[in-house]
């Protein structure tokens, strides 16, 4: 992967803390794209966009965002986040948000494009945000998100807690967003439908390590789930096989390369495999 | 800085609005009507206070998560909640001195102007003292255990003084070293005006009479020109410790992590 052409590029990056520890993570989010970060909770999701938004430095490695690092403040203006709960106080209204901001990011805020969007998601700039609804919060932090017209966006879990209608508008503005080819998003989520609907490839999180990242649809091609005998499942090769769990009428088993396996046992039940199946059994073989 | 100053009074005003004019109207009331112009020194300090609880608001937002991505350094976050601070104590000072200036006492002439402007600076002083001191605590601590620590370090401030004036150190130390010590602050005293002139020629004689005056009246303080720099000396120490204060507390935020 040309790493020039990506939003946000971590090479070998740590972070310690007591009782936990982040890494080395290598991830590309590359231009025109949407990566879906998912891991259990605790798997340090946020731990790993505050490192790549600038919240907290790295212990080790490094991190490239829009060709700076997260410590300049020239990077991070090409930078547009939404987290979960951390923003301005509740009291503001949108529209004070907006001039704060405005004095903050100067010339790259567009007070025009912040008012535009405040309109598309029919939020009432004069109130206080502690009127708002959890959805209109969100909208509300994506309009300040990308009122700057920012070349990346960071989301953490901001399609938690809200209902489809409003999640569905908020996947399709993601979807609008890298558009043209040179944005990108990386967002993080516990909703991984939200994530098979939008995102371009899978970084999957667990225990602080990165398992895997890979294309979406090459994920959901490759992973199945197979219910067979222990006998039968003892022929497939062992890096086929990733967790089995026992249950009273066989096995079933997390299965890498679906079409070897299908070929492997024709009379086998096959069936793709999900992000929540392939988190469900990547955890499940931990415990055992 | 513009956009963080904006935010913060914002905050400030849609948290505190009806709670400030309350007190405004409560505390200019009883300054102008019962003639306590203490009221209107205790107004100084309380404009410093509301800006301290800005970084409380902060706090509970978790809006320092979210300012560390956007396109501003840690010394303007820090710096605003300062700039801020400084603005609203000299606000208050000047509703101190403009509220003063109409006040009956001032027009009758029980209250002088001296008076009024001592007392305006030293609330301005402990004010920016206050502020100093809580606003690195705060970032260090969290707003609820910088209070309580602040809480602490004044009670001890309070208790050094009881110590002495209640004589627990003098039976601590030797008879002699506690009369080179009593002599030293009864100096310090009369130097600044606390206290009257050691000797004083006999009205009549010309001889000299020694004399122990204490003076309470902020009158006869104001007459010795050393008090004067007293004041100016603790206005340049509040105003310097104010600037330390902000350097601290900008090392211990770009230290802080999330």
């Amino acid at each position: 992967m040309n790493t020039e052409t990506c939003g946000a590029v971590l090479r070998g990056v740590e972070k310690h803390y007591p009782g936990f520890d982040l890494g080395p993570v290598d991830l590309a989010v590359p231009a025109g794209s949407i990566v879906g970060l998912v891991g259990e909770n605790g798997a340090g999701k946020t731990t790993l966009l505050k490192l790549l938004t600038g919240v907290n430095p790295a212990d080790a490695g490094e991190i490239t965002l829009e060709g700076g690092s997260p410590a300049d403040a020239a990077s991070r203006c090409e930078l547009g986040v939404v987290f979960e709960d951390a923003y301005f106080s509740e009291s503001l209204t949108a529209k004070q948000i907006g001039k704060s901001l405005a004095g903050i990011f100067g010339r790259r805020w567009d007070g025009k494009e912040y008012q535009r969007l405040l309109a598309q998601f029919g939020l009432d700039s004069a109130k206080p945000v502690k009127t708002y609804s959890r959805g209109m919060r969100m909208k509300l932090s994506l309009a300040t998100a990308l009122a700057h017209h920012p070349r990346m966006l960071v989301l953490d879990e901001a399609t938690s807690g809200l209902d489809p209608v409003v999640r569905g508008a908020i996947l399709d503005l993601l979807l609008d967003f890298i558009q043209d080819e040179t944005r990108s998003i990386l967002i993080s989520s516990h909703i991984t439908s939200d994530l098979e609907q939008v995102a371009d490839s899978i970084a999957y999180l667990h225990h602080g390590k990165l398992l895997f990242h890979e294309d979406k649809d090459v994920l959901l091609a490759e992973y199945g789930i197979l219910r067979c005998s222990r006998s039968h499942l003892d022929t497939l090769p062992a890096d086929c096989r990733i967790s089995t769990r026992q249950t009273e009428f066989g096995c079933e088993t997390l299965v890498k390369d679906r079409a070897k396996v299908a070929r492997l046992l024709p009379g086998a039940v096959l069936d793709p495999a999900g992000i929540d199946d392939i988190m469900r059994f990547y955890s499940g073989r931990d415990t055992q | 800085m513009k956009g963080l100053l904006y935010k913060d009074l914002c905050t400030l005003v849609s948290r505190y609005r009806k709670n400030f004019l309350l007190l405004f109207v409560v505390y200019l009331g009883m300054a102008m009507l019962m003639e306590l112009p203490f009221m209107l020194y205790a107004l100084v300090f309380v404009l410093g206070l509301y800006v301290q609880s800005a970084v409380g608001f902060d706090e509970f937002s978790h809006w320092d998560i979210y300012a560390h991505t956007l396109p501003v350094q840690p010394s303007a976050i820090v710096g605003s909640k300062y700039i801020l601070g400084g603005c609203a104590i000299l606000a208050g000072c000047l509703v101190s001195m403009l509220a003063g200036a109409f006040s009956p006492g001032l027009i009758n002439g029980t209250l002088s102007f001296d008076e009024l402007l001592i007392g305006t600076l030293t609330a301005a002083v402990v004010a920016t003292l206050y502020f100093s001191l809580s606003l690195p605590l705060t970032y260090r601590l969290g707003s609820d255990r910088a209070r309580t620590v602040v809480m602490i370090v004044i009670l001890i401030l309070v208790l050094i003084p009881f110590l002495f004036t209640s004589g627990i150190v003098e039976g601590w130390m030797q008879p002699d070293d506690w009369q080179k010590l009593e002599t030293t602050f009864q100096n310090l005293e009369r130097f600044f005006g606390f206290r009257g002139p050691a000797v004083v020629p006999d009205s009549v004689t010309g001889a000299a009479v020694t004399i122990e005056a204490e003076y309470g009246s902020v009158i006869q303080w104001a007459e010795n020109p050393h008090f004067w720099w007293l004041i100016g000396g603790l206005l340049l120490f509040s105003v310097l410790l104010f600037a330390v204060s902000w350097v601290i507390s900008t090392a211990i935020y770009r230290k802080k992590q999330y």
